[in-house]
């Protein structure tokens, strides 16, 4: 990725170091933020003078070179490399560095227990001003073998995850398959058991066959969420562009009666243009609205739906005057087949809030609920989509997997490099 | 759709099928029908393939006017059963209704693909399951004309 132009900065940084060691700093601000940059764990940073002495060195040298900032400082950088490297980092620094470009190289390193550790060595220099115009380069040192490291413990960290959640998705899918045959001899058994012997049987019997056959429903309810639950993942299409709005005007439409039936109103604000898997947009929509619907007060419920731009991300709201969700609960409601209800007051397999909360995330996004709890107050539904779409690592295949993994670990590290420098 | 008369020889129904429960709910439908029948029942896709050539035990056994057919099997599977009686020019004509559990859509597809006549996913609730063994029985015997031999 961008490393080059991420370290570009690195000579500005670093003379911002200078700055705040020496003399009081001309803003206190500066002085802060620059050493909280100098003490990232990236790699080592140094500053050097005209002489090419070390005048700073940040924590990090003693993990990679072994050692301590104030063993180094004073000394001349070249003693940190393996003398056969030693004219080729002089030229690189007193030839090359003097014009406001950025240089690189690879070397050797000496680490002071005298062995060499392989590195990349990126400097820039800059003037100093109130240094009485001393030009100062600023030097950076990245470890190749322990960024290798990283990576290679980032991939198979990341291909581990990938693994066990297939096979997670694989038995859920799998388990909600397989267990719909039995369900269905208990099922139409018990239906034809009362078909067909319900006028032999007394009340109590008829009472039993009833609860056997109510049950056998429910689990296939169960059943049948668990497997749209799993097939977040399993059946997922390709992200698209699309107006939320067309997606929330399906969800509304699929909606429709029960909006009618409640006599809901909805309050709609123009929605963003966003990168989603539509269908299972459609769903949070359709769920989020739905439970606004179905969790309504003593009046016909209204609902608000809407979106700002906040930085980076698209917020979404649904807000309801509902019954609301006591604070206590709020967490819970989330989790598969949770509910705060009996099936008698509000029917429902408690699976729409974690298809939700699932969807969401597969999106890159947060989703979460504010709730006062009073009855009538109502709930607030918010949750949050990328306006730019960075890839998101999918699950690798087998093989495949740790080598993608690995490229992804990388331009991971590296896009948070930017950010940080 | 006019009353149906009892058809003086009874249609030969085949029901490849490994879970006897499931074979017993087809028998159990068809036992109100209108249209006489015979029911026959086999496990897998070797006893299938026995009957439909009478091999064996089923030396004796007569042409099925329809055959139920599941995919999944142990031994050999509904999709192998599928191909090689539509492969074989005197079984070709018989009417082969895949009934299965499968959700698939490969499935779907391979079996029209291998000339399957229709492809049923079992409903999950006995009422539906009803409703379609009776639509079936309605569109083969009383509906559609099939081939004498």
């Amino acid at each position: 990725m961008n490393v080059r132009a991420t370290l570009r900065s690195v000579g500005v940084i670093a003379a911002a170091g200078l700055l705040f060691r020496r003399s009081p700093p001309p803003e206190e601000g500066v002085g802060e933020t620059a050493r909280m940059l100098l003490d990232l764990p990236v790699g080592v940073l140094m500053l050097l003078d005209e002489d090419q002495r070390i005048q700073y060195a940040n924590a990090r040298i003693e993990r990679f070179l072994g050692y301590a900032p104030a063993e180094v400082e004073g000394r001349e950088l070249v003693e940190l490399f393996e003398p056969g490297d030693r004219s080729r980092i002089m030229t690189l620094l007193q030839e090359h560095l003097p014009g406001d470009k950025t240089v690189s190289g690879e070397f050797r390193g000496r680490r002071k227990d005298g062995t060499m550790v392989p590195m990349q060595v990126v400097a820039q220099s800059a003037v100093v001003s109130g240094m009485r115009g001393s030009k100062v380069s600023g030097v950076y040192l990245r470890d190749f073998a322990e960024r290798e490291r990283l990576v290679e413990a980032l991939a198979s960290r990341a291909a581990q995850l990938a693994r066990s959640n297939r096979e997670l998705e694989q038995f859920s899918y799998i388990a909600s398959h397989d267990l719909q045959e039995p369900l269905r001899m208990v099922g139409s058994y018990t239906q034809l058991l009362e078909q067909r012997y319900g006028p032999q049987l007394d009340d109590d019997a008829r009472e039993f066959l009833r609860y056997a056959r109510e049950g056998a429903t429910r689990m296939r309810e169960l059943i049948d969420a668990l497997l749209s639950y799993s097939r977040i993942d399993t059946r997922a299409e390709p992200f698209q562009r699309v107006a939320a709005d067309d997606v929330l005007n399906v969800a509304v439409s699929n909606l429709r009666g029960a909006l009618v039936q409640s006599g809901a109103v909805l309050h709609r604000t123009p929605l963003p243009i966003v990168e989603v898997d539509r269908i299972q947009l459609g769903q949070v929509f359709q769920n989020l609205i739905g439970n606004a619907v179905k969790f309504h007060g003593p009046k016909p419920p209204q609902i608000w739906i809407g979106a700002e731009r906040r930085g980076a991300e698209w917020l979404f709201t649904v807000r309801d005057d509902g019954i609301g969700i006591p604070p206590e609960y709020q967490e819970r409601i989330f989790i598969i087949f949770q509910r705060l209800h009996t099936r008698e007051e509000y029917p429902g397999t408690g699976i729409g809030l974690a298809v939700c909360k699932k969807v969401v995330e597969r999106h890159g996004g947060k989703l979460w609920v504010e709730s006062s709890g009073v009855p009538g107050e109502g709930t607030t539904f918010l949750f949050t989509l990328p306006v730019e779409r960075i890839p998101v690592p999918v699950a690798p295949p087998e093989e495949a997997g740790v080598k993608q993994s690995k490229v992804e670990a990388m331009s991971l590290i590296e896009e948070r490099l930017k950010q940080l420098v | 759709m006019p009353p149906l008369e009892p058809s003086p020889r009874p249609v030969q129904i085949l029901i490849v099928e490994d879970n006897p429960a499931d074979a017993r709910l087809v028998r159990e439908v068809m036992r109100d029908s209108k249209v006489l029948n015979e029911i026959h029942w086999v496990p897998d896709g070797v006893e299938a393939l026995d009957f439909l050539y009478r091999r064996g035990k089923h030396a004796g056994a007569p042409r099925p006017n329809l055959i139920f057919l599941d995919l999944n099997m142990p031994r050999k599977d509904g999709r192998a059963v599928l191909a090689e009686v539509k492969a074989d020019e005197i079984l070709r004509r018989i009417p082969v209704v895949v009934m299965t559990s499968s959700q698939a859509e490969e499935d779907v597809a391979r079996a029209y693909d291998a000339h399957a006549n229709c492809y049923i996913r079992k409903p999950i609730d006995f009422q539906q399951f009803h409703q379609v063994v009776k639509t079936l029985e309605n569109f083969w015997f009383a509906t559609v004309e099939l081939p004498v031999r």
